[in-house]
């Protein structure tokens, strides 16, 4: 009996070393990749609420401001155009002086761009939600990972011209 | 099997756990980490939105406290602003008006908004801004 316990008892622990090794290191890589995404999601979408904010300075009129369209009137009369565009956000600005329009595209991993004037129409909200892809995975969830971000801009200029 | 190699057995299945433990609550920080992260994110721009809402007081300078002079108490849910982020979490505010010379002598009132999350009955202040209006009329 001593014998045979002897003869097991080794290769167990080592099964179970080798196990413990496996899945340290499946956490670990696990971890750095959902480390990496969330942070990259979240930044992305900071950083589109922040671009929206910084974009809408000259915004003198809203002309549309629900789902994901924001359009509106610069003081030089140029038109502005910002909507989500599959996962990229766009930002295309025709020229009141009949230059070529212009349209910039953001990257930022969208899955939900949305815009609310509020009832007071000084201020403008703006939801971001960005998202990963399986592929930028590991593993097989049938979850996504998201990163989000939320603010209420004041329109200064439009209620100003109210005053 | 001796009891000097059962011991040793016992031993080595310990360390086996507690590495296994230590390897998971370490990915249970980082998640915990990551959310906490988001959390001071919405916390950020909730107080910057709050600032821009108060800046926009400044056409109604005389009464801007009817408007955020009763928001001065994160405990009381009658006397502070709350609001639902997108990820379910729930932010408390207050808004300290004091009125004072800014600069180049102008007179004009500063709101000092502090942001809170909740963690059970404890409030924690996650941000603050200081936004100043002065009279434009």
């Amino acid at each position: 009996m001593n014998v045979t316990i002897d003869i097991v008892l080794p290769p167990v622990i080592v099964a179970m070393l080798m196990g413990i090794i496996i899945t340290t290191n499946s956490l670990i890589v696990d971890s750095t990749v959902e480390n990496r995404l969330t942070y990259e999601l979240q930044y992305f979408a900071n950083t589109s609420a922040n671009i929206v904010q910084h974009e809408m300075r000259g915004l003198t009129d809203v002309i549309q401001a629900s789902g994901p369209h924001l359009r509106y009137s610069k003081f030089n009369q140029d038109t502005v155009h910002i909507y989500q565009e599959g996962r990229d956000m766009k930002v295309a600005t025709e020229y009141a002086d009949g230059s070529p329009n212009d349209t910039t595209s953001y990257p930022a991993k969208l899955s939900n761009l949305e815009f609310t004037l509020e009832p007071s129409e000084i201020m403008l909200q703006v939801r971001v939600v960005t998202e990963s892809r399986p592929n930028q995975e590991v593993g097989n969830n049938s979850e996504r990972y998201q990163g989000m971000a939320e603010k209420s801009i004041y329109l200064r200029n439009k209620h100003m011209s109210q005053l | 099997m001796a009891s000097g190699q059962t011991l040793l057995t016992l031993a080595a299945i310990v360390l086996f756990m507690i590495t296994a433990l230590n390897v998971n609550r370490n990915y249970v920080q980082a998640v915990e980490q990551n959310l906490d992260q988001q959390k001071y994110i919405n916390a950020i721009n909730y107080g910057e939105s709050l600032a821009d809402e108060f800046y926009s007081q400044a056409s109604n300078y005389e009464n801007a406290e009817d408007v955020y002079g009763d928001y001065d108490d994160v405990t009381d849910p009658n006397r502070r602003l709350e609001k639902v982020t997108t990820m379910g979490d729930t932010l408390y505010a207050t808004i300290h008006i004091t009125e004072q010379e800014l600069k180049h002598n102008v007179v004009g009132k500063k709101g000092t908004i502090t942001v809170y999350g909740r963690n059970g009955s404890e409030y924690r202040q996650r941000a603050q801004y200081e936004a100043a209006i002065s009279n434009i009329d």
